[in-house]
């Protein structure tokens, strides 16, 4: 909750199709967290399936599920490749 | 107003007759069909005689780019070819990049119609207004990209051209279309009808401007567009993979397709990746005409059968001629995937007709002397050995040409259990028994047993694997949404990948065109495009309907031995329910065939009729 001293912010953006499938379909939440809390955590008290993902990124680098975020992380959610 | 996007005439080739004519491109004609995949559908409706058979000079080919195709719409390159197919008898189209369909608007036409069969091997030579039937006597039995390159060298190489291998020469049944070295038309096996007329090459160059309704408005938008796309996150991580991005992901979630779909999980499957491609094999990027994210990956790679260049792998020649025959190395399936391009056969066919041949022959269905040497999986020798006798038609290649069905028929003994196919087109590469939303979508394509209408796995796992729910809508949906980009001529990869909305084509299209159509009324043509298709096959192929919808007995009666899927299968109960919800909700019959009232409304009360005269009960 914001303004809890004991949580941390944390943006999780879903680029690609599978943004249709998060909280208010928006693909974009902004979330507190109480650390430390696996990225893999996060999504599942979202009710958000892992596997809509590939991977994650972090300031442009890949991260595992097992990333636990830092406070203002912005981690963006990759959508599997559908192809043609 | 004038319509923008359109040249306003199409371009009838005789190769029978060695004659051309052109024809305007009706009114009805662009406001029920648009363009493209809509073209085509219409064009063969009309054209191909009832009954005709696919390899026959009666079938039509009809090569349509679509009115975005051209002009400075992102990815706006793509282009659609479609001809009653030999693989399924019905209704077939594919769909290819490069900077073949530009060219075609720019020598003048929206769509080109060929018919008849020329007495020898032929280029067919459009230059603008002037039309040639060169000699290809020499260019005949030439591999695709060779050929391509010979015709380069002669023509000048600012002409743009398509072009087929020894696989469409000898009528194999997934014959492809091959263009710029590395693009395909792949599926259904337009190739082989361009070897049945004894079409070796169509070469196109154009020097007009394409007509564009507003263009101060469409320019700023098409920029925006540009600069929308290299700004979206994906944009960084999707261009240097491409499609070999997702083959970890595939296996994470238990639908790769493995030893002929025996399972789904490949444990080698991070040695044929997207890292281990662009790390191992990757020269450059390769894009198709106006693409801001170039998924094409020009290649070399070695191994102990030497070294080949080509583009790609992608994604799905990784999955059929990797992981379905087992390869294990990204060198390898880059082999395999340059052999299979130079010969002229779809990739994804070809992988499943060299599986289904391994593993007859380990069942002892298919014998040593039957094919001439031991096969096995995750052999380089055995695979290549395969697709050269399946391209000439050797020995057991002449009835592996035929495809998994037909060769399934003749080889009996339960392997019609393990001929991976629906309506006679070899599945791509997604195995579908724990994701019902994609295999509803797989055996209801108007095409055979493709993912590019609807690809919905993700859609399965936000809404559980087990669940039958939904499942049909939302395939329905995607069928109407990914095959109008084909119906527009453009790519629709900026859209599903790297996920640019939608809205920009609807916004666009009425600035190009003139046309005053919403997404929704875009949609309705689709749908209506969708029910044609579906009655072309109708019409061609007696006693069509829902039987030709299951997928093979493996799928809804061996359960994965292995992997996350481990367990799972759709049983058939369940892919009944599918589809009756299925037909329900498209207004079709139980029997999967559109009904006289969906069809009158979408303005298709003349397929009705002749559904009528075949004795559908609709
Ligand atoms: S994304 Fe790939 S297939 Fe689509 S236009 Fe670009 S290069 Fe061609």
């Amino acid at each position: 909750m914001k303004g809890d001293p004991a949580k941390i912010r944390v943006t999780l953006s879903a680029m690609g199709h599978s943004a249709q499938y998060f909280p208010g379909g928006s693909g974009k939440v902004e979330i507190y967290v109480t650390p430390p809390r696996t990225l893999e955590g996060i999504l599942e008290d979202l009710c958000v399936a892992k596997d809509l993902f590939m991977f994650a990124l972090v300031e442009d680098k890949k991260v595992g599920f097992d990333y636990v975020p830092r406070d203002g992380d912005e981690v963006v959610l990759v959508s599997p490749v559908m192809g043609g | 107003m004038k319509l923008g996007g359109y040249m306003g005439k199409i371009l009838e080739v005789d190769l029978t007759a060695k004659k051309s004519r052109t024809f305007p491109t009706g009114e009805d004609l662009i406001r029920d069909y648009v363009g493209g995949r809509g073209f085509v559908a219409k064009l063969l409706w009309d054209l191909v005689p009832r009954g005709a058979d696919p390899l026959s000079p009666e079938n039509v080919v009809v090569i349509a780019p679509g009115p975005l195709t051209g002009v400075f719409v992102p990815a706006s390159g793509k282009v659609h070819m479609g001809a009653k197919s030999p693989a399924t008898g019905g209704y077939g189209d594919s769909n290819m990049g490069g900077h073949f369909s530009p060219e075609i608007k720019y020598a003048g036409y929206d769509a080109l119609v060929v018919r008849g069969k020329a007495e020898k091997p032929v280029v067919l030579v459009i230059d603008d207004d002037k039309v040639s039937f060169e000699d290809a006597g020499d260019l005949w039995g030439k591999g695709a990209i060779t050929a391509e390159k010979i015709l380069k060298d002669r023509l000048g190489e600012d002409f743009q051209i398509a072009v087929i291998g020894p696989a469409g020469e000898n009528l194999v049944k997934f014959a492809c279309i091959s263009h710029d070295f590395g693009r395909q038309a792949g599926r259904t096996g337009v190739g082989a009808v361009w070897g049945s007329k004894n079409l070796k090459a169509v070469a196109v160059r154009g020097s007009r401007t394409i007509p564009v309704a507003q263009p101060k408005e469409a320019f700023s938008k098409a920029k925006e567009m540009y600069k929308t796309c290299f700004h979206k996150p994906g944009f960084k991580t999707w261009t240097p993979y491409g499609t070999a991005e997702v083959v970890d992901w595939v296996n994470k979630v238990g639908a790769f397709p493995t030893k002929n779909f025996s399972t789904t999980y490949f444990e080698r499957h991070n040695r044929i990746n997207g890292q281990s491609l662009k790390e191992r094999i990757l020269i450059t990027d390769k894009g198709c005409f106006g693409c801001p994210t170039p998924c094409g990956k020009y290649s070399r790679a070695q191994t102990r059968l030497g070294e080949v260049l080509v583009e790609g792998p992608e994604y799905e020649t990784i999955a059929l001629l990797g992981g379905n025959v087992a390869l294990g190395e990204i060198e390898e399936v880059a082999y395999a995937n340059r052999v299979a391009d130079e010969l002229g056969l779809d990739t994804i066919s070809a992988g499943n007709v060299a599986a289904f041949a391994i593993e007859c022959f380990e069942k002892g269905l298919l014998s040593r002397e039957q094919i001439g040497r031991n096969l096995s999986w995750g052999d380089l020798e055995s695979v290549v050995y395969l697709l050269e006798k399946m391209a000439r038609r050797e020995g057991i290649g002449d009835l592996l040409a035929e495809g998994v069905k037909v060769a399934s028929e003749k080889i009996g003994g339960g392997s019609e259990r393990f001929a991976i196919h629906v309506k006679g087109l070899e599945w791509s590469g997604y195995e579908a028994r724990w994701a019902p939303a994609m295999m509803i979508s797989y055996i209801t394509c108007d095409v055979g047993a493709h993912h590019n209408r609807s690809w919905a796995i993700t859609f399965d796992v936000a809404k559980g694997r087990d669940s039958l729910e939904g499942k049909a809508d939302k395939a329905i949906e995607l069928q109407h949404i990914r095959p109008l980009f084909d119906v527009l001529g453009l790519c629709r990869l900026q859209w599903v990948e790297i996920g640019f909305e939608l809205e920009n084509y609807a916004e666009i299209f009425p600035m190009v065109t003139g046309l005053g159509y919403s997404w929704e009324d875009l949609i309705k043509v689709s749908e209506r495009i969708w029910n044609l298709t579906r009655a072309f096959s109708a019409r061609e192929i007696p006693g069509f309907g829902r039987s030709f919808d299951y997928p093979p007995a493996r799928f809804m009666e061996e359960p994965v031995p292995d992997g996350p899927a481990k367990g799972k299968f759709l049983a058939r109960e369940s892919v009944d329910r599918l589809l009756d919800d299925y037909y329900a909700k498209r207004g079709w019959t139980k029997e999967g065939i559109p009904t006289r009232s969906k069809l009158s409304e979408l303005g298709l009360d003349f397929v009705a009729e002749e559904l009528e005269k075949d004795g559908y009960s609709i």
